[in-house]
């Protein structure tokens, strides 16, 4: 199997990292929390094996946001995943109290929508601007299933390597734990390490 | 009582939510109408009149920039802001490129003062 050189880690790690720190700046303008984030886990892969990446039970509840994002030198399912629980958690921390919490069911998949929406762009918006490159979008889906299916619907074949990032990050105040999941198709894996190299060693 | 009035152009409930929630608790004079499309918001404009819009640009169907190139084509009077949670350089060149103010998402009352702000701006 293909394998990160060093400097191809050291480089990905370094862009991912400000590519999340923006991401994690923006949680934090929403919901004023400090939020913590892990150094990204960057591996190449079978699709099959992304599962496990996931300290998650496989039958465990969850409720994830997703949005395809498509460049000239990448295309990537970027998913924001939490249990289902701790989603409703975070929807009341993004909300606020008041007189819309008897709303809270209704908003519920509209928020997520949302929070997706916003952290997800930030993450791959900051990664499109590092590679000087315009990615295209398509909109937010808010998906309620278990674990086991988070890596079913992406229409990648099986055998296909993949560039996963994975990020996991908290709210430590609420106890909520969630994960950033970038997959990075590697039919392109090649240019954009080029790419960034010229863009960010320069 | 209202004097003045928002079209907000967004396909996320929420984001219009936090909008208008903003302007109930501190900024009562603005009224604000609601549009979840481009299409909707042009059928709003054509009858009625607004000192802004907000206007988000990921949206189905048609885009928040397209909708920019519509409504300064009918030459409608007013100002209007891009709030997007899509932070990519050309977005926001390409938006400032056609005169109206970009914000980022996440939409804080910061983000608010600054929308309202921006009428009296030249």
């Amino acid at each position: 199997m293909k394998t990160l050189s060093d400097l191809q880690k050291d480089l990905l790690q370094e862009t991912i990292n400000i590519s999340i720190g923006r991401a994690a700046s923006t949680f934090n303008k929403m919901i004023q929390e400090h939020i913590s984030m892990s150094v990204p886990d960057i591996r190449l892969i079978n699709s099959s094996e992304a599962l496990d990446l996931l300290r998650m039970d496989q039958n465990q509840e969850i409720c994830y946001v997703e949005q395809r994002f498509e460049g000239s030198y990448f295309v990537s399912h970027a998913m924001l995943i939490f249990t289902e629980n701790e989603s409703l958690e975070l929807v009341k921390l993004f909300l606020g109290s008041g007189d819309i919490i008897e709303e809270m069911s209704l908003l519920e998949t509209e928020a997520m929508n949302e929070i997706g929406n916003i952290i997800l762009n930030a993450s791959i918006g900051s990664l499109a601007n590092l590679l000087k490159d315009n990615i295209s979008s398509t909109l937010p889906v808010c998906v309620k299933t278990q674990a086991k299916n988070i890596f079913g619907s992406k229409k990648i074949d099986s055998s296909d390597l993949l560039l996963l990032i994975l990020i996991d990050f908290g709210i430590e105040s609420k106890k909520i734990t969630g994960y950033i999941v970038l997959v990075l198709e590697l039919n392109s894996f090649d240019d954009f390490i080029d790419r960034l190299m010229q863009n960010l060693t320069r | 009582m209202a004097s003045k009035k928002i079209l907000l152009v967004d396909d996320s409930a929420v984001a219009r939510m936090f909008i208008i929630r903003h302007l109930s608790a501190k900024h009562t004079e603005w009224e604000a109408v609601e549009a979840s499309t481009a299409t909707e918001a042009m059928e709003i404009l054509k009858r009625e009149k607004f000192n802004i819009a907000t206007i988000d640009y990921n949206m189905p169907e048609t885009n928040g920039l397209e909708l920019i190139d519509q409504i300064h084509k009918l030459g409608y009077d007013l100002k209007i802001v891009m709030l997007t949670a899509n932070i990519q350089t050309p977005i926001r060149e390409m938006a400032e490129k056609k005169g109206v103010l970009f914000l980022e998402k996440p939409i804080t009352d910061e983000v608010v003062e600054k929308i309202i702000n921006y009428e009296n701006v030249k």
